[in-house]
């Protein structure tokens, strides 16, 4: 691949005893969001660190933008916008005198995109961001990462506290992102902040990459629910052998079978008997989320 | 070049830079005009002139406490003022890096297109902008009240022993923002350069007292500070180099403890 925005090799961070981050081998391509997922603690902010030159490397190489996060330190800040999981302790600044100092650090004149962003969000620029809400500083957060427009936004846990309006504007703003050939990088815990927005995803956990995959690949591979409800229902043994059925339960009139793959022999099944409804429960990343971490038997990799 | 993380630095240190000259002015003021009492009193000398050398030295007593130099000195530039703008500027530098750290805000300062060493360098420079307003306070003041209350001293002997003050300030919080631009720590930060302080000053005492041990007094900038009695000679050329200078080294030692450091979280 030429065009990786970021490329991990074997990227490794030691604290003392503590392996933060194992051998991380990440590429990440121009123009996707790239969702980084992982629990607390399994080594999502320590990446973003590296990749920051917060942090130096135990062992492995990083690069950003084709740079090296520590030599070339300015010019690649100059071109990535970063939102931290806490903004941090800056009280008695005004939320629009911030952000202008911010870009006047970046030597960037971003009035108006200031402005505009903080329409969208619906942010008051005029409170310190002592008196805003966790929400508020939040879109704080997003603004200063968005307003110089910059190639690579890195963005750890950053719905964290926006309400579920804001989330879908936060959505709609990194698809534009990407549609303008930007690239995204969204660490988070959330399967749901995640799922509707990346192309492909990263699994970590304890400081280990568990998988790598593209969102559809993953969703193609979770199991889906189907929850049938019969006039008079069968015996749920009725559909024991029924192609990529692998549990069927039965509750009253309704059976819910989980399936694993696609339900063309289930459908075919269900069309002698008398069906009164059928609902398919969402698919879920949560379910392939808990599937890498529920029984600690995740440990696949793909390529 | 603008400097925007000093701007925003200063800028946010204004209130209390404010009600620190506030203090300083009511401090200058109160021992100028507290000389009208002791400027008679040619008994009080009598207590002063038993003291053994070190303790003469260590409280500036070396001219007589009813002369002018002997009343400011004791009374201001040997310790109280020194001590003074140490208090300020210790927490001052302590807080530049290591408070960033340990509040949150160098997640985001660190993110931004600025070297390490200019963010190091751009926080150093408002120590020393931040200690100019006290020091001018504090030199006006006395320089105003000084001729009405007939406290007779030179106006370049006061700014020499004001600069002096701010000198040992900018020493201090030198040292504290090294301490913790290579720590991240701002307890440790505050804790290196007081210890240090008080430690030479110790010594500083003892050293005419203990054979061999003269040469420490070098190393307290409260020795250098009051080199060469400014309030009563003026500017000392060596000892505003020796006091300069060891800010500058620190300020490297900071950019350097710095420069490759893993921030803490």
């Amino acid at each position: 691949m030429t065009d990786a925005v970021i490329r991990t090799e074997a990227l490794s961070k030691r604290y003392g005893k503590t392996l933060a981050l194992s051998g991380l081998d990440v590429e990440v391509q121009r123009g996707e969001v790239f969702g980084f997922l992982g629990p607390n603690g399994a080594g999502k902010t320590t990446t973003i660190r590296l990749l920051l030159d917060a942090l130096r490397p135990t062992s492995g190489t990083a690069s950003v933008l084709g740079l090296d996060p520590w030599r070339q330190r300015v010019e690649l800040h100059r071109r990535i916008g970063f939102v931290p999981s806490e903004l941090g302790a800056w009280k008695r600044q005004h939320a629009g005198a911030w952000l202008s100092w911010l870009a006047s650090v970046r030597a960037v004149d971003a009035g108006e995109r200031i402005a505009e962003l903080a329409e969208r969000f619906k942010l008051d620029l005029t409170r310190t961001i002592g008196e805003l809400s966790l929400g508020n500083r939040r879109k704080v957060g997003l603004v200063q990462a968005f307003m110089h427009e910059p190639e690579l936004v890195i963005l750890d846990e950053p719905t964290n506290g926006l309400d579920p309006l804001m989330q879908l504007e936060f959505r709609k703003l990194l698809v534009e992102w990407r549609a303008a050939g930007r690239t995204v990088f969204l660490s988070s815990h959330a399967m749901d902040e995640v799922q509707h927005v990346a192309d492909r995803v990263a699994i970590v956990r304890q400081g280990e990459l568990a998988a790598i995959s593209s969102v559809s690949d993953l969703l193609a591979g979770a199991s889906v629910t189907y929850r049938v409800r019969f006039a008079r229902a069968p015996e749920p043994d009725a559909f024991a052998g029924v192609a990529n059925v692998r549990e069927a339960t039965a509750e009253r009139d309704d059976i819910t079978f989980t399936l694993e793959g696609p339900p063309d022999a289930l459908i075919k099944a269900l069309a002698s008997y008398d069906v009164v409804s059928l609902v398919t429960q969402s698919v879920d990343l949560e379910d392939v989320f808990v599937r890498y971490y529920g029984d600690g038997a995740g440990s696949e990799r793909s390529p | 070049m603008t400097m925007p993380i000093t701007r925003q630095e200063l800028d946010d240190q204004r209130r209390g830079l404010v009600g620190w000259c506030i203090g300083l002015f009511l401090v200058a003021m109160l021992i100028a005009l507290s000389w009208t009492a002791i400027k008679g009193a040619s008994g009080i000398d009598k207590v002063a002139e038993d003291y053994p050398d070190a303790v003469k030295e260590l409280f500036g007593l070396t001219d007589p406490l009813t002369s002018p130099s002997g009343y400011l000195n004791s009374q201001l530039f040997a310790y109280f003022l020194p001590v003074l703008m140490l208090v300020f500027a210790v927490g001052r530098g302590a807080r530049l890096v290591a408070g960033d750290e340990e509040d949150g805000r160098m997640e985001l300062l660190s993110s931004l297109p600025v070297s390490r060493s200019r963010l190091v360098l751009e926080k150093a420079t408002t120590i020393v902008l931040a200690l100019i307003p006290l020091v001018l306070t504090t030199f006006i003041t006395l320089a105003a009240l000084a001729p009405a209350v007939g406290l007779h001293v030179g106006t370049v002997g006061l700014a020499a022993a004001c600069v002096g003050a701010g000198l040992v300030g900018a020493v201090g919080g030198s040292l504290a923002l090294a301490v913790g631009a290579a720590t991240g720590r701002r307890g440790i930060a505050v804790a290196v350069p007081s210890a240090y302080v008080a430690l030479t000053y110790v010594l500083q005492g003892l050293a005419p007292t203990v054979h061999g041990l003269s040469w420490t007094k070098l190393l307290s900038p409260m020795y250098w500070s009051q080199h060469g009695n400014p309030v009563a000679n003026g500017f000392s050329g060596p000892a505003v180099g020796v006091l300069v200078a060891a800010g500058a080294v620190l300020v490297a030692g900071a950019v350097r403890g710095f420069a490759r450091r893993d921030l803490r979280a």
